[in-house]
């Protein structure tokens, strides 16, 4: 059964002789896109546009939490109506960082759940750890491809057949923790005590979710260790 | 005859696209934009490239400013127009103007200012180099639709 790459937690889920059936409808995926260079914000606009996403593309953190009805001065009116189903940002900007956005947004009990991917040209290790360990999705090093974004739609329909019939309020870094708790418990021999630690506050993801372990993300992070 | 110009024209753009490719001038990163460009967005990758070639000028009237400032010495600043111009270029597949960025990056980081001065010269010697190509490529385009639309008057 095709699953929709739908994540905002505005469509409710319609029930049908007690089975939960999400809407399939992937062209309707919304991505707020923030970036200060207006060559990246126009690519990155068509390429999510030709994999058939909605888009809204912002110069500034500040505009994005306008947008998103997060800035104090700014609220928007109308935020019900504009589900944002994924946030894609550059990190290097003037005033308001990605990584500052992202943190914002984290923090923020009506935002957090919206998945947050940082882009940045720069191949840091500790930028990209410090990224993820703040909650974003993934971490894409510019140029950005087509490859990138058919990825990150992936992980939407993936992480939405994952999530199942749970309740859409669990903090996504918070199920992935719990997954990690199943795995150390159920598994013992795979992982060794010393080692757990380490890896619960990692982004390890469950069986079900092999995405992310193809993900090139940690595929540097493990051949750069 | 113009269907023959269109065929002639198409091979010489190829051959220069290939030329460029094989110079190092550009990279697979162009080929994704071109497959950006459909028909719902005809014109998108003469659209960035003329937005990324404006922006670039600014940058480059920026940076040489900066350098021939006699009492020169916010390198931070110029590495935030080296880091842009290094980013857009990357972003359309400008090898290697996006290279030598790099290294002069790397100048600005040392408080180099000859090495500046060298990397500023050679990125606005490649910089015309690559306007002037777009600039034929963007032409003979225009020519092959010129001389397609007039072979097939019933086509868009």
């Amino acid at each position: 059964m095709a699953r929709s790459g739908v994540f905002s937690r505005w469509k409710r889920s319609e029930k049908v002789d007690n089975f939960d059936l999400l809407p399939s409808d992937p062209e309707n995926i919304h991505v707020l896109a923030v970036d200060d260079s207006l060559v990246d914000r126009l690519v990155i606009e068509r390429l999510l546009k030709i994999s058939s996403c909605k888009v809204t593309a912002v110069d500034s953190g500040r505009r994005a939490l306008q947008f998103l009805g997060l800035d104090e001065d700014h609220r928007s009116p109308d935020f019900d109506v504009l589900k944002v189903d994924m946030i894609i940002t550059d990190y290097c900007m003037p005033g308001m960082s990605g990584y500052e956005l992202l943190k914002k947004i984290k923090e923020s009990s009506t935002l957090r759940e919206i998945p947050v991917v940082i882009m940045s040209s720069e191949n840091v290790l500790t930028r990209i750890d410090s990224c993820l360990e703040e909650g974003a999705e993934d971490f894409i090093v510019k140029p950005v491809k087509l490859s990138d974004v058919r990825r990150l739609k992936n992980y939407m329909k993936i992480d939405d057949r994952a999530r199942g019939n749970e309740d859409r309020g669990i903090n996504k870094r918070k199920l992935r923790d719990e997954f990690t708790r199943d795995l150390t418990e159920s598994s013992a021999s795979f992982i060794s005590p010393s080692s757990q630690s380490e890896f619960s506050s990692s982004s390890i993801s469950s069986p079900s979710s092999p995405t992310w372990l193809d993900s090139p993300t940690r595929r540097l992070r493990m051949t750069n260790l | 005859m113009l269907g023959f110009g269109v065929e002639r024209l198409r091979a010489d753009m190829n051959r220069l696209l290939a030329l460029l490719f094989h110079q190092g001038v550009l990279d697979e990163q162009f080929l994704q934009l071109q497959q950006l460009q459909d028909e719902t967005s005809p014109n998108f990758v003469s659209e960035v490239v003329n937005i990324y070639f404006h922006e670039s000028e600014k940058l480059l009237r920026n940076l040489r400013g900066l350098l021939l400032d006699r009492e020169f010495s916010d390198y931070k600043k110029m590495g935030i127009h080296i880091n842009q111009f290094m980013g857009s270029s990357s972003s359309i597949g400008a090898k290697r103007i996006r290279n030598i960025c790099v290294a002069f990056r790397a100048a600005s980081e040392q408080n180099n200012r000859a090495g500046c001065l060298r990397a500023l010269e050679l990125l606005e010697h490649e910089y015309c180099y690559l306007k002037n190509k777009f600039h034929e490529l963007f032409q003979m385009e225009q020519q092959r639709l010129l001389a397609a639309g007039a072979r097939y008057p019933v086509q868009n």
